[in-house]
């Protein structure tokens, strides 16, 4: 089958009704969790990870992605409108979004914003498609070794470039391996540290996990605030003809779009680099390049649009290491991994070779996911962003409710409703101590992989199976991750004098 | 928070160790089924005693706030309140039940938080339909509706 035959199938598959119907439920989940400030997507991702069990692949992981997708495109409007970033890649929006609506220009700037954010989430997706079909025959030349060394890159990578100390990502990625090591092993199906409990003969869920890391800490964070999250700003002043002027914008300025766009792709394909960059460097190649430079911070709609054109191009990007070697672009993209999963699917060189059409399914997922969610925020924006006036009180509650009966319908077992609190009180700890939760997130789920791989390599090369040329080359890009920082701060002592 | 940066890594050490030690001692696994948690329980508990005694030498990391926050009594009773009042959700299913008890619970936060009657009853039924409607009825999922251990 030719690779435009898969995307007109990819296409057909997306539009299917059932599809269609999931994809609409979960784009104003996304939307919602985007605009709420304190509710990331990570905590959407989370809580809609218990719903795809018993799900088709494609149904499931559209649920995941939808939401996922959009939510940067929500988090807009309450960076525009209220001054504070929906979610923290949100936060370079701010800087000349919310200027512009205390100068009455809010409609404009969250049209300029919306239409960037979708055009942008296609154009990141038009660079996966591209991409997907030359990446398939290099993939295939891993074997075992490399496939071991490219999902031990994964789990340094994020660790060392996300957020918080290295050293403490490190010990977070380590930890996640050690909690997946509890259950049954893959190789021997030998029951493991099970302490004569039959829940561990499992071991430890991603539900609970993921529930518990980046769920519960967000929750108590809302509830201890109380208070809505939205004291100031107004949504009163922006009429549909402003945010039609302000999506206009955008094809006004095509080739700050073109280039933030391709600044959100190329950073999202980096692995572990994460939603936050991607919008203040294209933020900064914008003000460099400009000509009304003098005037960002002070309201300029460039300011707004190259931020939010990268923002979603960027999980387009993210996709391409997810899809194609199993090591994710972006902490979204850990916990989609977690999805994968769940459905039975393992991300990487296989994947590529056998689920090819899931792929380019995926993609248009994102696409449209990415239109819809423009689409609807044009219309309702105004009304949507009052939900930021909602009081934590009220909020956090409810969500722990979703949790709840969320992590309960995944296996109809008690018990994982405990673990949730018991990796919520880890996940807390993580956050007030600065340890990133997305390496162990990501430990947990490829240590399967990391183990398998392993043994095979083992058995198939010996213990000089590091020695190959493309493992030698990934140890290389491995170790030089590691010492990046470093690097990075000696260069800097250098030149300073 | 020094007592924490600390205590975190302390607490990794020993989980680790326990679980290695319980694999190799209690349980008395082979090599091949051991190799790997040697591996990677070596690899974290290295990493966490190099972190144990930063902490104890109250040495900051790259990346790290230069001050970071100490909690006050004032902070932690407030984290404590909100803690004990969503774990009050556990308790509240595993006593009632989880169609009765998740409803009554939130009808007990939103009170016991300032929010109105009116308000407090009207988000508890909404949430009542919800587990009604979408749990049980659109996706079957069998939650006990009455007390754990009477179903």
């Amino acid at each position: 089958m030719d690779y435009f035959t898969l995307l007109y199938d990819g296409f057909v598959r997306v539009m299917r009704p059932d599809i269609f119907v999931i994809m609409l439920a979960a784009i104003p989940f996304g939307l919602v969790f985007g605009i709420v400030p304190g509710l990331s997507g990570l905590t959407a991702l989370a809580i809609l990870l218990p719903f795809i069990y018993g799900m088709e692949p494609l149904a499931g992981l559209a649920l995941l992605l939808s939401a996922h997708a959009v939510v940067y495109t929500g988090g807009s409007v309450s960076a525009i409108l209220l001054g504070i970033p929906g979610s923290p890649p949100n936060a370079a929006t701010v800087v000349d979004g919310y200027p512009m609506a205390r100068q009455g220009k809010g409609g404009q700037a969250m049209g300029a914003a919306l239409m960037a954010s979708g055009l942008g989430g296609v154009f990141g997706v038009l660079v996966l498609v591209a991409i997907l079909p030359v990446l398939e025959p290099i993939v295939l030349s891993f074997g075992s070794p490399e496939t071991f060394f490219l999902a031990l890159m994964g789990v340094t990578f994020i660790a060392v470039v996300g957020e918080g100390p290295m050293q403490k990502g490190l010990i977070a990625g380590a930890l996640g391996i050690f909690l997946a090591l509890f259950g049954y092993q893959s190789v021997t199906s030998v029951p493991r540290f099970h302490f004569d409990t039959d829940y561990l003969l499992d071991g430890f869920r991603i539900i609970p996990l993921a529930l518990g890391l980046f769920a519960i800490p967000e929750l108590i964070a809302l509830s201890a605030k109380g208070k809505s999250v939205a004291q100031q700003g107004s949504v009163s002043n922006v009429t549909f003809r402003h945010v039609m002027e302000g999506c206009a914008a955008v094809f006004t300025h095509w080739w700050l779009f073109l280039k933030s766009s391709t600044i959100g792709a190329v950073v999202g394909i980096v692995p572990g680099v994460g939603g936050e960059t991607s919008p203040f460097v294209a933020y900064a190649a914008a003000k460099q390049s400009s000509r009304t430079a003098s005037t960002y911070g002070q309201g300029n709609i460039e300011g707004v649009i190259a931020p939010e054109s990268s923002n979603n191009a960027k999980e387009g990007g993210a996709l391409v290491p997810t899809l194609a070697f199993g090591i994710p672009g972006s902490t979204g993209m850990a916990l989609l991994l977690g999805g994968f999963l769940i459905l039975g699917l393992e991300p990487g060189p296989e994947f590529l070779k056998e689920h090819m059409d899931l792929g380019v399914g995926l993609a248009m997922v994102v696409a449209i996911a990415n239109i819809m969610a423009a689409a609807v925020m044009i219309l309702l924006a105004k009304y949507i962003a009052r939900l930021t006036f909602v009081r934590g009180h009220i909020l956090a509650p409810l969500l722990l409710a979703v949790v709840v009966l969320g992590t309960y319908a995944s296996k109809n077992n008690e018990m994982d409703v405990v673990y949730v609190f018991i990796f919520g009180a880890l996940g807390y700890l993580m956050k007030e101590l600065n340890y990133s939760r997305a390496p162990l997130i990501l430990g947990f789920v490829l240590t399967n992989s990391i183990e398998s791989y392993l043994h095979i390599s083992l058995r198939s090369f010996g213990p000089t199976f590091f020695l190959r040329p493309i493992s030698l080359l990934i140890i290389a890009l491995l170790v030089l991750g590691i010492a990046w920082p470093s690097l990075m701060r000696l260069g800097n002592r250098r030149k300073s004098p | 928070m020094k007592q924490l940066e600390i205590l975190f890594p302390a607490l990794i050490i020993v989980f680790a160790g326990f679980v290695v030690g319980a694999g190799a001692f209690y349980y008395q696994y082979d090599m091949q089924v051991m190799q790997f948690p040697y591996l990677v329980g070596g690899v974290l508990i290295a990493l966490a005693t190099l972190r144990l005694v930063q902490a104890i030498r109250g040495k900051r990391l790259p990346g790290e706030p230069a001050e970071p926050e100490e909690p006050t009594t004032e902070s932690l009773a407030e984290f404590t309140r909100t803690a004990l009042w969503l774990v009050g959700i556990l308790p509240a299913a595993w006593l009632l039940g989880y169609l009765a008890g998740i409803p009554l619970y939130l009808l007990a936060y939103f009170r016991a938080h300032g929010e109105s009657w009116m308000v407090s009853v009207a988000l508890s039924l909404a949430a009542l339909a919800v587990t009604y409607f979408v749990f049980i009825v659109f996706l079957r999922v069998h939650l006990p509706i009455m007390p754990i251990g009477f179903q």
